[in-house]
């Protein structure tokens, strides 16, 4: 009896779930999990409704991690959604691979569309000329630091890696810990090495291999990063048990002033909001590697997140006129307002949305960057990434000699 | 005299190792309760401290934010569902295997044990792919289906373990006396099964509450997702709202506490039986 009324339940709920048809736009998404992306995606949407009755959508949120899950899951079983939220890099590139990204290169050259978003940001969601997905944020990754604490204890702040090393045994004599990390999602401790690597030989380096470039090489430059990073944890400069500590735990660390820095992303104003009394969060660019041949202004700034059209959506001018209104200058700007994100569409990250640290970053810092670095660990194919997390874990734990993590990823990469 | 003092001295250091190892057990709990009180800037400035107010805003926060009541009715429902299709076929099927031991029980028993082995990650496109062809994709129904088939093999494997253990003269008794087998399957076994259903059907339960795979994959409409999913919605990837996430997972213990409460020996008779035959 029971299982027949289910029956029913399932039957009706079936029918209620039909594929979107003509008029109707499936936009699937990953704003959720956090009350600032929610903000986001309620307040565009609900815009987007008005601007836009004529188009249904037929919304799926799912929170970050789950969302890949689901939209691979979907995308293999040849059920894409018609406009979708996707990483850029080795991520999108994946589904470009298979043929499933329809090229937005027509609607791009119209109404200078184009031209609207930072070329660097719209290089990261292209491949072999073509472009398959607009890029919507961007985030770039600084050493932070509690203003007020540092004036307290009278540290400045280093302008060479020879600075930052005995600022860190300084912070060490104190009882503290020096750089709070947490790297059980293996993706906090890549800012170290490519920061390092960057430093060293150059930006652009995993880039050229992505591109198919012949004399692509991380060069003995990366064993010497690895073996910078093994010193940093063999001086315990990082908190105790770091390979099994979340982000947000090491943040908490940093927040309640057992650490004094944290090298991260620009996400970090947004999680220091609640920061306790008298926080002041400060942000300084990764130090001068003395000897490096690297452009040592370089910043590590990458695209965040992209919106996709689907190939086998049926109705692609109503997705483009969604992604046109998503990536427009006054949605743009809220999204920075509500994140404190910057944005790859230009002037939209203006100085009242971002505030004064992540305006000071975006006009001072990134301006006179000369090279943006893409994240390494999104542009490489996801095979790759997997041997890059693993083998910087154990450079981290001392499992693993810095020479053979700096091969293991060379190989990966040549792998493809 | 001696042996009455070693006796005290004993027990007090009995008593102080429970008395400890109740306080490490409970004292989380306690320590979610009290945090949900506390509000965020002042959860980051120390995790253990006690709220300087009493504040109901988290649990506003997460009741109001979430949509928590149509999670749980969700996951109830899918909870339902799928125990009740797999204590039904592993009764059936364990009965079946266990009191006419066909010959090609072995090769069943491979096929069960190889079907075991397929991770559910494995199965996603192919599932997918086929509750899309019947219309099932976004439904209860969905979810319920291949939940079922999964936990299926290993609770005919109970109930056939349990089947085993009782004499085949019982059932050749009431053949003799002229019952039908359907007869003899609900008035003799059943009965006596029931301790083992309750097994299977409490195993289930806690699996299904817990899943998450397979809502978070086949499930799209908001009103659709079951707890599980439903609380990721608190979980952020940078940014964490401690009191209010703590809150959320609070209201979302009702449901699993009070059938704790009402089945409290049969779960904990249930979860033994399944370390030993499982």
């Amino acid at each position: 009896m029971r299982l027949k009324r289910l029956l029913i339940a399932g039957a009706a709920a079936a029918l209620a779930a039909m594929p979107a048809s003509a008029g109707e736009l499936s936009f699937w998404h990953a704003y959720a999990g956090q009350q600032d992306k929610v903000e986001f995606i309620d307040f565009a949407l609900g815009e987007f409704a008005k601007a836009h009755p004529e188009v249904k959508l037929e919304v799926v949120a799912a929170e970050q991690s789950a969302y890949k899950t689901k939209l691979n899951t979907a995308m293999a079983s040849g059920n894409p959604p018609d406009v979708f939220y996707t990483l850029p890099g080795g991520f999108l590139n994946a589904f470009v691979k298979g043929g499933q990204m329809y090229a937005l290169d027509e609607e791009l050259a119209r109404d200078g569309w184009r031209d609207s978003f930072l070329e660097s940001a719209i290089s990261q969601t292209s491949k072999d000329g073509h472009t398959y997905a607009v890029p919507v944020d961007v985030d770039s990754v600084v050493f932070w630091y509690d203003k007020a604490r540092f004036a307290e204890n009278g540290w400045t702040v280093p302008k060479t890696y020879e600075e930052l090393l005995a600022l860190a045994e300084k912070v060490k004599g104190e009882g503290l810990v020096p750089f709070s990390l947490g790297n059980k999602d293996s993706w906090p401790a890549t800012f170290w090495f490519q920061y390092l690597e960057m430093r060293l030989k150059g930006s652009g380096v995993v880039s050229a291999f992505v591109n198919g470039d012949p004399d692509a090489t991380l060069g003995a430059e990366a064993t010497k990063a690895m073996e910078k990073l093994a010193e940093l944890a063999k001086q315990e400069y990082f908190p105790i048990g770091f390979n099994g500590m979340s982000d947000q735990e090491a943040n908490m660390l940093f927040l309640n002033g057992q650490a004094a820095m944290m090298l991260n992303g620009t996400w970090q104003i947004g999680a220091s909001a609640d920061a306790p009394e008298g926080f002041e969060l400060g942000y300084f660019a990764f130090p001068a590697v003395a000897g490096g041949a690297g452009d040592q202004s370089d910043v590590l700034a990458g695209v965040a997140a992209s919106f996709g059209v689907s190939q086998k959506a049926e109705n692609k001018a109503d997705a483009v006129t969604l992604l046109k209104f998503l990536t427009s200058r006054e949605v743009m700007t809220k999204y920075v307002e509500l994140r404190k994100t910057m944005v790859t569409v230009k002037d939209a990250t203006t100085e009242t949305a971002a505030g004064p640290v992540l305006y000071d970053i975006s006009n001072k810092l990134m301006k006179a960057a000369g090279h943006l670095d893409p994240f390494y660990d999104t542009a490489m194919p996801p095979a790759a990434t997997n041997i890059y997390y693993t083998s910087l874990q154990g450079v981290l734990d001392g499992s693993l000699p810095p020479a053979d993590a700096a091969k293991r990823i060379e190989d990966a990469l040549r792998a493809k | 005299m001696t042996a009455v003092r070693r006796w005290n001295l004993t027990s007090t250091i009995v008593l102080a190792v429970l008395t400890a190892h109740v306080l490490m057990v409970i004292f989380p709990f306690f320590w979610m309760i009290y945090s949900t009180f506390k509000t965020n800037r002042e959860f980051m400035r120390s995790v253990w401290s006690l709220p300087k107010s009493f504040s109901l805003d988290a649990y506003v926060g997460a009741w109001s934010g979430g949509a928590l009541g149509g999670y749980a009715v969700n996951s109830l429902l899918i909870m339902a569902g799928a125990t009740l299709i797999t204590v039904v076929l592993a009764t059936l099927a364990g009965f079946a295997l266990a009191a006419y031991r066909p010959r090609w029980i072995p090769a069943v028993e491979l096929s069960m044990t190889a079907a075991m082995a397929i991770p559910a990650y494995v199965a996603l496109v192919p599932l997918v792919v086929m509750l899309r062809g019947a219309g099932l994709l976004d439904t209860h129904l969905g979810v319920i289906l291949p939940t079922a088939a999964f936990n299926v093999p290993v609770s005919i494997f109970i109930m056939q373990a349990f089947f085993n253990t009782l004499p085949r003269d019982l059932f050749d008794a009431a053949r003799m006396d002229g019952a039908s087998e359907w007869k003899i399957f609900l008035r003799v076994a059943l009965p006596i099964a029931r301790p083992a259903m309750f097994t299977v059907a409490i195993v289930n339960m806690i699996w299904v509450w817990n899943d998450f795979l397979f809502p978070v994959v086949f499930i799209n409409s908001p009103s659709r997702k079951t707890l599980p999913v439903g609380l990721t919605d608190f979980v952020g990837e940078h940014i964490t709202n401690y009191p209010v996430m703590l809150a959320a997972i609070l209201i979302a213990a009702i449901a699993p506490l009070v059938l704790f409460v009402f089945f409290e020996r049969q779960i904990t008779a249930a979860l033994i039986g399944g370390a030993v035959k499982g």
